[in-house]
């Protein structure tokens, strides 16, 4: 076993710097439109208006490119426009984040988002996000019968996460709770990297849709559909995290290094004995801790 | 799982007598004795029947054939065999066929027989009678209405109906009966049913006398076996073994299973499922084809958890006759049973859902070792063999268990040592269901039935049972609700010499949970005012007393007495209430309708008046959790916690109002109560690993860490969605108990999953120092 680091100077440094950067994923920009479609009675439209308003909220800390359309506003012609204007302002770094919160219909052929005015379709949609250049996107579709879009909303590099897995779950969703409920739960945070990513909140809005309806001992009838590659996109972050310091770039090097090491020991797992496993895994996880008092102690002098 | 709802909610008396036919391989004919229209046995064909009344030429083929049946001949089925050559008429082929055991024939027979002569009540009875054979009471119903719209006097279909209702044990079977006797006295078909029921009810000598005074008469062979066997019952009932009907039914047909099959019925209704085990098996050794022997036989061998036997049995029941839903459905429910862990020890065996064993275990141990070492003792017992406990996670697969079907209204059932029930996740606490107040209940039975060989009456082990919960139990309480106290105003209580019809042959909807609160608050009132009062009276009934001499010896006064000192204590207990009943009512509305208007200062007021008026009530609706709500509303915060602290002390279980209550306290900095209440919250609703987290918090908060470290384990064991904050700390509080290398073990497995996971890197960092 490796010789422990100073355990004085490690806990010296605690509470208001988090010392894990963001640095690779949010370097460049997320871009993103927020539209609250129509509730049809009061309970909804305030529900439906209340959650994209907190999605927005959460993404303004990470993000200074937001959209948020509520009320008359979310109709079909802003949801064009506004993406238009995405297109315009993003490059292929950059991380798009779509989020719906509404009614959807499905009619077997076409899902529609009911928004004021006229609906719009999943493939209205994929045709406006087609010229789009971001080559991460996020389409989350919190609605009824949202299930139905994940085909046509199909693309590279596009992670699309609807609140039914077809379009034949037609009844009122309670996915949006959840989902908006794991931008700011530490137990969303799987990792424990102070970030929530799409991917984790969507597994942590899954467990609470499932828990929903089996606590209530009633059939469940949404089951949250998540398809596409991760992306690694940012929601929420649950701490302020500094900027990269270029001092230290070296030590962030060395903590990926060993983050990746971790991940390889993780995956080749079933061909250690057991012991050995956890001694090696103990061993890459006190080296990490050095490099992470170095990152601490810089970010440290740097105040 | 689903499961198969064709045949009545509770278990057929089929084994009703009638001659069985050795390897006809058909279903026992439990109807046909009772109701004869055709099987009239010739004089001199057995021994006992005299003066046989003369057949009509037409149908002396099929008397022949039923004459050898009824007498265990084996040549009956060739002789069946003869008469379906040669006979026309449809009605006398289906009955052949019947006897032959191949009912869908036999049914098609009837039914072209009904095409051909329509409306005719006797034919539609004995139709109906084949379809309660087949486990299909509701057409079985269909027929015999039928047949009294075309004559509203046929007896046979009369006592159809009420073999039908006292299968399903409803008091209204009596009534039918009686309609009949009244009509003909000396009804065989009736009699038989009238000395069932009072055999039921545990009227031995009622019954005897009905069935001696029957024998004397004229009877068929079929008959006379079936009154055989009833009384063979009684003397079972009665501890008078081995019975000399036994010897007479057999002497008339050697292989007539009911003779045994019968007396097991009613050592099944008592509990005695061990002596009724040992019958069964003779019935089935005696005639191997007896179907709803094997049946039962499956049924009550897995009441005495002896799952080969029983799956053999149930699956030879299932050979001879597939439509029993009862068998199908007990077979599906033990090939689900590879999703239990069996988890045995010295004095316990559990059967509890893989998903859900963890967690369960450690709760369902304690209790089990409460019994033992505090509950058994007092009353003077000691738990000799190991208890079992299983737990369902589904009603229907609970209720399978216990009866063969869904659709029971219970919760629990112990069988000796074996209890089965529903477990956490079959019912929401929310929806008033509390778990380990049934669990304590039914280990109460286990000591109340063991202590007594099963001799115990319903009432005193319900009443015990109820009593254990109230007092002692895990959740203390006795809020009676408002149906009980309507019970009380309307006179509807019943003597304590009659209480078990209660539970028995319910009369109104309610009677059965008016019954249970009834024999609770008896056993509550001999308690406290009897020295040993109920330890007389259990141990009375373990030398096999009857309720009258139970009471007698146990607090030496008549039932009468008892009767009346109780209905004082009832008066004085709730007087008050039942006088102002209608204004607590009123008082309770008006809060509600307040709330609902969000007039939140008149429903604390009218929620207030009501908790004067009955401050146990922690019931559905309770004035407590309106008032906490309403206060909640209405911005003031000590109300709220002061309905919720009244509330829990009254002994109410609500989670939503024990989950604010416990942060009520903690918000205080009333860490010890947000405990105590959490720590309830937990146990009750032990499948949330929310409830554990906090209350593992909380206790690591409070320093006691060993106690952490199991709330900590339960979260683990319910896979919760942040696994690396559950490893991490549980970790902590092994680490603050100087269990260092499980610390560390659970430290790893929390940073495999979050290798940057601050807290835990820091932990890891303190235990290599």
């Amino acid at each position: 076993m490796m010789a422990a680091p100073n355990r004085k100077l490690f806990f010296g440094v605690l509470t208001s710097v988090c010392f894990f950067v963001a640095h690779h994923a949010q370097s460049a920009e997320t871009r993103a439109l927020i539209v609250a479609g129509l509730g049809g009675e009061p309970g909804y439209e305030t529900e439906f208006q209340r959650h994209a308003n907190t999605f927005a909220n959460r993404l303004r800390e990470i993000s200074n490119d937001i959209t948020l359309l509520l009320g008359e506003l979310a109709n079909r012609d802003a949801v064009r426009s506004a993406l238009a204007g995405i297109n315009q302002r993003a490059s292929a770094d950059d991380a798009l984040v779509l989020v719906f919160v509404g009614h959807g219909s499905y009619d077997g052929e076409h899902f529609r988002f009911n928004v004021p005015g006229p609906d719009f379709t999943a493939t209205d949609l994929a045709g406006w996000l087609e010229p789009v250049p971001a080559e991460r996107q996020l389409v989350v579709v919190t609605g009824s019968s949202s299930g139905a879009v994940h085909a046509p909303l199909e693309h590279t590099g596009r992670l699309v996460i609807t609140a039914t897995r077809s379009g034949d779950e037609r009844n009122a969703t309670v996915f949006a709770r959840y989902f908006h409920e794991a931008l700011d739960a530490d137990a969303a945070d799987i990792d424990k990297d102070l970030r929530i990513t799409a991917q984790e909140a969507f597994s942590y809005a899954a467990n609470g849709v499932s828990h929903h309806y089996a606590s209530r001992q009633t059939m469940a009838t949404e089951h949250p559909l998540s398809e596409g590659p991760d992306g690694a996109i940012v929601l929420a972050q649950l701490t302020s995290l500094p900027t990269i310091d270029p001092v230290v770039s070296p030590a962030y090097e060395h903590r990926d290094a060993l983050e990746e090491a971790i991940n390889a020991l993780r995956a080749d797992k079933n061909s250690y004995l057991t012991a050995d496993y956890y001694a090696e895994l103990q061993r890459l996880l006190l080296e990490l801790v050095v490099v992470e008092m170095q990152i601490e102690d810089a970010a440290e002098e740097g105040r | 799982m689903r499961f198969s709802t064709r045949s009545s909610h509770y278990r057929h008396y089929r084994h009703y007598p009638r001659p069985g036919i050795p390897r006809l391989n058909r279903p026992c004919r439990v109807i046909v004795a009772l109701f004869s229209w055709l099987s009239i046995v010739p004089p001199g064909l057995a021994s006992e029947a005299v003066d046989a009344p003369p057949e009509s030429a037409e149908q002396m083929p099929l008397v022949r054939c039923h004459a050898l049946d009824d007498t265990g001949d084996e040549t009956a089925q060739n002789c069946y065999l003869e008469l379906l050559r040669s006979e026309l008429d449809d009605a006398v082929r289906g009955e052949a066929l019947w006897r032959m055991g191949n009912t869908g024939a036999a049914n098609r027979a009837f039914r072209r027989a009904n095409q051909t002569d329509p409306g005719n009540p006797e034919l539609l009875t004995r139709w109906g009678l084949l379809f309660i054979e087949v486990h299909q009471a509701a057409d079985a119903e269909a027929l015999f209405t039928e047949a009294l719209t075309i004559d509203p006097l046929y007896t046979d279909a009369l006592l159809g109906q009420a073999k039908l209702l006292a299968d399903r044990f409803e008091g209204r079977a009596q009534d039918l009966i009686s309609e009949v006797l009244t009509r003909e006295p000396e009804h065989p078909g009736a009699n038989v049913l009238l000395a069932r029921l009072h055999l039921e009810v545990g009227n031995v000598d009622t019954a005897r006398t009905v069935l001696t005074g029957l024998i004397d008469n004229t009877l068929e062979t079929g008959e006379r076996l079936d009154s055989y066997a009833l009384l063979a019952a009684a003397d079972h009932v009665s501890g008078e073994t081995p019975s000399p009907w036994t010897t007479r039914a057999l002497e008339l047909n050697p292989k007539f299973g009911d003779i045994y099959a019968v007396p097991a019925h009613f050592y099944v209704i008592t509990r005695r499922y061990t002596e009724a085990v040992e019958l069964l098996e003779q019935a089935t050794r005696i005639n191997p084809d007896h179907w709803p022997a094997h049946a039962d036989l499956g049924i009550n061998l897995l009441r005495l958890n002896r799952f080969v036997e029983a799956r053999e049995h149930l699956e030879a029941a299932y050979s001879g006759d597939p439509y029993n839903a009862e068998v199908v459905n007990t077979l599906r429910l033990l090939d689900s049973l590879s999703n239990f862990d069996t988890i045995s020890s010295a004095n316990l065996v559990m059967r509890l859902h893989k998903s859900e064993s963890s967690v369960l275990a450690p709760y369902v141990r304690e209790f089990v070792r409460d019994t033992e070492e505090i509950m058994a003792p007092r009353y003077r017992y000691k738990l000799e063999r190991p208890v079992v406990i299983e737990l369902y996670q589904h009603h229907d697969d609970f209720a399978v268990r216990t009866a063969g079907l869904p659709g029971i209204g219970i919760l629990g059932a112990t069988f000796g040592d074996v209890v089965v029930m529903d477990g956490p996740s079959a019912k929401t606490a929310a929806d008033g269901f509390d778990w380990v107040s049934a669990l304590w209940h039914e280990l109460a039975h286990v000591v109340t039935l063991n202590a007594t060989n099963n001799l115990v009456s319903r009432w005193f082990a319900e009443g015990v049972s109820v009593f254990e919960e109230w007092r002692y139990g895990p959740s203390p309480n006795n809020s009676v609700p408002f149906s009980f106290l309507e019970a009380m105003k309307d006179d509807r209580l019943l003597p304590v010499a009659d209480l078990d019809e209660g539970f028995i042959r319910p009369r109104y909807p309610e009677q059965i949970s008016v019954s249970y609160l009834q024999s609770g608050l008896l056993c509550l009132f001999i308690a406290d005012n009897f020295d040993d009062g109920l330890n007389n009276i259990l141990e009375a009934y373990g030398d096999g007393a009857t309720t009258v001499e139970a009471i007698n010896r146990g607090l030496s006064l008549t039932p009468e007495e008892l009767d009346e000192v109780f209905a004082d204590y009832l008066d004085e207990r709730f007087g008050g209430v039942l006088a102002r009943l209608d204004e607590l009512r009123e008082t309770t509305r008006d809060a509600a309708a307040a709330f609902k208007a969000g007039r939140w200062t008149d429903a604390m007021t009218s929620a207030e008046q009501a908790i004067d008026l009955y401050p146990a009530y922690v019931g559905p609706a309770s004035a407590y959790l309106l008032l906490a709500r309403a206060a909640e509303h209405g911005k003031i915060p000590e109300k709220r916690m002061a309905a919720l602290e009244g509330y829990w002390r009254a002994g109410g279980r609500d989670p939503g109002a024990l989950n604010n209550l416990a942060q009520g306290y903690h918000d205080d900095a009333r860490l010890d109560e947000a405990i105590a209440v959490q720590s309830v919250l937990a146990r009750a609703v032990p499948l949330e690993a929310e409830h554990h987290a906090k209350l593992g918090d909380w206790l690591s908060a409070a320093g006691r860490h060993t106690d952490a470290v199991f709330e900590y384990e339960s979260v683990l064991a319910l896979a919760p969605h942040d696994k690396a904050s559950a490893h991490f700390k549980l970790a902590s509080a092994l680490h603050q108990l100087d269990r260092t290398k499980e610390a560390l073990r659970e430290l790893l497995y929390a940073l495999e999953i979050a290798p940057r996971f601050r807290p835990a890197l820091l932990l890891l960092v303190e235990i290599n120092q």
